[in-house]
């Protein structure tokens, strides 16, 4: 990896291409224009690092490569993540602010993709909102997707397990949680069943390991490792994000077989 | 008359071959010109048969027309009569043959034989194979069946009894549907009576009255010669057919209300694993795919609602060759909100399934080959089949084991949840690049670009590079989709030029 204490914005998590066309594309509006992306769509290119280096994460699980980027001098933009429209604008917002843009101008740069990520979770507020779900331990992905579906499409949370709890890249994340949000780390997988099954939640994000036994107990889910493989950051995606949570309420509902 | 490469159905004496050729002891001898004899491979071919249909042709040519075409008919049944003993006959012209007018029927009357004859009054130019195939098991059931004598009657009262009516030769799975509906009847304790038109003797139909009631299991085949037993006989028909869960638990209660047996226990023990594989998680991604649907309206109408219901597809079109049933199939579209196509022409059909774009066919052969060419995986339902669809394994369409066969062979040809991922996440790579064909639709690179759209004059509409750009990273099973929905969408707001944006807003105003 290169080395340049030059100011640069670096990007990093792996990202869909189409997810980084869409994020290049509005840091070139905004007028950042030193932007990488680690990893980047070719191997071969490694972006520069060094002490003008300033990073955004796009993922919740990299406490290893944050400490290799810090080690070189890089310095993390506290952020939540950019999940559903206000965790995207606040992600945007967190550059913005390194490179001193001028607030009306992001306004203009970001209206036009708030817009339709708002019209796009509009009606899925209508099927989520006031939907009661559950999260086990999986991805790390748990708590910016509690955020997001508490806030924007009004579900309410009943426990957001999480493996592992990294404080320092969730503060922009858990600030943002209700106060009394019951969050659990690690855990005693028998008495979390327990405590899902009391809390009867509408929908329960959970691995592949819980996902089918406990459909067949009468309750609906959302495999969490999908979770990772589609691409639901940014504000195109915000729709696809709440989409992955309801296609099962709705398959439960459409399904009959009397 | 409309010349045509293929037909969905073939004359009403194909329909009335498939009835002989599934009988057991009965001879068709039909007044046809030579060529018309192509009609054995239809059952040797495809269906794989070991023995040839026994059905005789009189094969006259086009210079025994001025002579006595009579005569040779004559000769054909007295020749066919002695070399094939059959315990009844049936008679007939073909097509060609209608048009020299030789009543097969008073013809083969006059030569007084030992055995039932029986006449097929089949007009060709206005009906087709399975109303034919219809007509003469009702034909051959009016002449041979009896009126049960008192001992016969007696001996059935132990335990209720059916008889399973409809399946023939060269139809769809109705082999293993006789199979699967004779175990069911032993589970709810109903003895099976006669299956008709199934391998019957002429002595089996003759004691059809017999039973209890009758399984009506295709009605395009056995509806009329149900209708016929009951105002002759009293014998109650059912009016399910059993294909799907729901179905078949409605066909068990309709069962039960005409015999009074107890079914608690069949269908307590929840022998379809169609639900559970229907919820489990792996089906979550076969919520709302686009399907379509055509066939024979008893299996348009099952597929129909197993779709709907039972594996939460969207049906976005679906159609019948069958017109007898037309106005039904137009009711289940109405129903399902969308247009019933009901026609008999294959090119109609593949133009309704290139405008729809669907992401799964359910039809005949004839749609599983207009699928393979727009690359659209499908799965067959309905006769007409080909040789593929007469399958080694047991494959039932009907009961708890046929619902389990629909399940996996709707699946397959469509990715999994998984496999759907993969192929977006590795859209760069050149196995599974922009331009490769689907690999489970026959694989091979640079095969089909998605269909344009074919509604509206797309020549005014341009696509910027950027646009194209954001649209070659939308993977390839909803590409056709999304260029489908910018477009409408710039059209209905007149726009030209497609910009990446006018992608997004699309994206944002559709929704998935």
């Amino acid at each position: 990896m290169p080395s340049s204490d030059d100011k640069r914005l670096l990007v990093v998590g792996a990202l869909a291409d189409v997810v980084e066309d869409q994020f290049r594309q509005l840091f070139a509006d905004l007028g950042i224009d030193t932007v990488d992306f680690l990893p980047g769509q070719e191997s071969r290119n490694l972006p520069p690092v060094g002490a003008g280096t300033r990073y955004l994460l796009a993922q919740p699980f990299l406490t290893e490569t944050a400490m290799a980027l810090e080690e070189r001098g890089a310095k993390r933009l506290s952020a939540p993540f950019p999940i559903g429209e206000q965790g995207t604008t606040a992600w945007l917002r967190a550059a913005a602010s390194a490179w001193d843009i001028n607030a009306r101008h992001f306004d203009q740069v970001t209206a036009a993709g708030r817009a339709r990520a708002r019209q796009s979770l509009e009606r899925y507020r209508e099927s989520l909102g006031g939907r009661r779900v559950f999260f086990f331990p999986d991805s790390q992905l748990e708590v910016p997707l509690a955020r997001f579906l508490h806030d924007e499409l009004h579900m309410e949370l009943t426990e957001v397990g999480t493996p592992y709890l990294h404080r320092e890249h969730l503060d922009g994340e858990l600030p943002r949680l209700p106060r009394d949000v019951v969050l659990s780390e690690g855990q005693d997988v028998e008495r979390q069943i327990d405590r899902c099954f009391d809390a009867s939640p509408d929908i329960v994000v959970c691995g592949l390991g819980l996902a089918n036994p406990f459909e067949a107990q009468g309750m609906t889910t959302k495999w969490s490792i999908e979770l990772l493989f589609t691409p639901i950051q940014g504000y195109e995606q915000a729709g696809d994000c709440a989409e992955l949570f309801a296609r099962p309420i709705r398959r439960r509902e459409a399904l009959s077989f009397q | 008359m409309k010349l045509t490469l293929w037909t969905y159905e073939g004359p009403p004496h194909v329909g009335a071959m498939r009835i002989a050729t599934a009988m057991k002891d009965v001879h068709y001898v039909l007044h046809a010109p030579q060529g018309d004899t192509y009609a054995d491979l239809l059952f040797t071919m495809i269906e794989r048969r070991d023995e040839r249909p026994p059905v005789t042709y009189t094969t006259f040519q086009a210079r025994d027309l001025g002579a006595d075409t009579a005569q040779l008919f004559q000769d054909a049944v007295k020749d066919a009569y002695e070399r094939f003993k059959p315990k009844a006959m049936i008679v007939g012209a073909s097509c060609t043959a209608e048009l020299i007018q030789d009543d097969p029927g008073g013809l083969s009357e006059a030569l007084n034989l030992p055995i039932p004859v029986i006449p097929l009054e089949l007009p060709s130019y206005q009906r087709k194979e399975n109303w034919g195939a219809s007509e003469t098991f009702y034909f051959i059931t009016r002449a041979l069946a009896q009126l049960p004598d008192e001992a016969a009657t007696a001996a059935q009262k132990l335990r209720p009894s059916c008889n399973l009516l409809g399946a023939t030769a060269l139809g769809f799975r109705h082999r293993d549907d006789v199979h699967e509906l004779t175990g069911l009847m032993h589970q709810l304790g109903i003895d099976v009576n006669v299956i008709a038109p199934w391998e019957a003797t002429p002595d089996d139909i003759a004691r059809i009255p017999v039973a209890d009631f009758n399984v009506v299991m295709y009605p395009e085949i056995a509806d009329t010669t149900a209708r016929w037993l009951k105002r002759q006989f009293g014998q109650p028909f059912t009016q399910t057919v059993p294909i799907g869960v729901a179905a078949t638990k409605a066909f068990i209660n309709e069962v039960v209300e005409i015999t009074g047996v107890d079914a608690s226990q069949v269908l307590a023990s929840g022998v379809s694993r169609l639900p559970w594989y229907s919820r489990s998680i792996d089906s979550t991604y076969l919520t709302g795919k686009r399907v379509f649907i055509f066939g024979d309206a008893t299996h348009v109408f099952s597929a129909a609602r197993i779709a709907h219901e039972e594996m939460a597809f969207e049906v976005v079109g679906l159609g019948t060759y069958s017109r007898e049933f037309a106005r039904d199939v137009r009711a289940l579209a109405r129903d399902l909100g969308v247009e019933a196509l009901i026609t008999d022409d294959y090119l109609d059909v593949e133009e309704r399934i290139q405008a729809l774009q669907p992401e799964l066919v359910l039809g005949t052969q004839m749609e599983r080959h207009i699928a393979k060419r727009l690359g659209i995986g499908c799965t067959v339902i309905s006769s007409p089949v080909h040789v593929q669809d007469f399958p080694a394994s047991y494959s039932p369409q009907m009961g708890f084991e046929g619902a389990n066969t629909i399940f996996d062979s709707w699946v397959h040809p469509l990715m999994m949840g998984l496999e759907e991922h993969l192929l977006g996440m590795f859209s760069e790579d050149f196995e599974f690049g922009n331009t490769a064909r689907p690999s489970h639709l026959g694989g091979g690179a640079n095969g089909h670009e998605e269909a344009p759209a074919v509604d509206g004059d797309s020549d005014e509409l341009q696509w910027s590079a950027d646009a194209e750009k954001t649209l070659s990273r939308i993977p390839f099973f909803v590409r056709g989709k999304a260029r489908r929905n910018t477009e409408t969408y710039a059209r209905e707001r007149g726009i030209q030029t497609i910009t990446s944006e006018t992608l997004y807003d699309a994206k944002a105003h559709f929704g998935r």
